[in-house]
């Protein structure tokens, strides 16, 4: 297991930092995103699986 | 519950070290991954193998993993409906933020393994607290943040929140 985390850059990376204008812009994406899902959850769901059943 | 006191003490390593061992993220990581497959979402456990390799092959391949990839978001489809799918598309973009320098390694990780195990609502409090975490450091002029406490804050309202009900 240790062996692929020394390989495998992804694994290797145990840096903990975030930038902050990143982690205030993604909270913005998120909260709107989340919000937007709420709303039209159902009907998004129902028009993929239309789609879905249609191919 | 388990999740707070491991997430605890990765907050602690962060906050000394801006690091967390990998003794402490890679079992967990990979324990979630075994955990999705067991529920039968195999197709969302092998994408998530897949983004280990990802960066470290050549680009020919790299399309190839990719296209894999959107084949396998389709098996996820069958085996555990949207859920399945809008899971595979946040881990697919927890790894291009941290291939874009956003997030460290530690943090694409135990995100990866917090969203496969509580499904990927669980980001939202993490982000909203990140956020506010943002603005904190940006007000004292810092450009960075130890982002393992607000995933430790995160999970404990979304943990709590649902625990509080049954009490």
């Amino acid at each position: 297991m240790f062996y692929l985390q020394k390989k495998l850059r992804f694994l290797r990376d145990t840096r903990a930092l975030e930038s902050s204008e990143f982690a205030v812009m993604l909270a913005a994406i998120v909260v709107v995103v989340y919000g937007a899902f709420q709303l039209l959850g159902g009907n998004i769901s129902q028009v993929v699986t239309t789609v879905a059943n249609a191919i | 519950m388990l999740a707070l006191p491991w997430l605890a003490l990765c907050a602690i390593y962060d906050l000394r070290s801006r690091s967390v061992p990998a003794w402490l993220i890679i079992p967990p990581l990979l324990l979630a991954v075994v955990w999705i497959a067991w529920q039968g979402t195999w197709a969302v456990a092998i994408l998530v193998v897949t983004l280990f390799f990802l960066d470290d092959l050549p680009w020919r391949m790299r399309g190839f993993l990719a296209g894999l990839q959107g084949i396998l978001l389709m098996f996820a489809w069958q085996q555990a409906g949207l859920d399945a799918v809008i899971l595979g598309i946040v881990l697919i973009l927890i790894w291009l933020f941290w291939k874009l320098g956003a997030f460290g390694g530690a943090d694409a990780q135990v995100l990866m393994a917090l969203a496969l195990v509580f499904q990927p609502a669980v980001l939202v409090p993490i982000a909203v607290a990140g956020g506010i975490h943002g603005l904190i450091q940006r007000a004292r002029g810092k450009t960075s943040l130890p982002a393992m406490l607000a995933i430790f804050i995160g999970t404990g309202i979304l943990l709590l929140g649902a625990l509080l009900p049954k009490l």
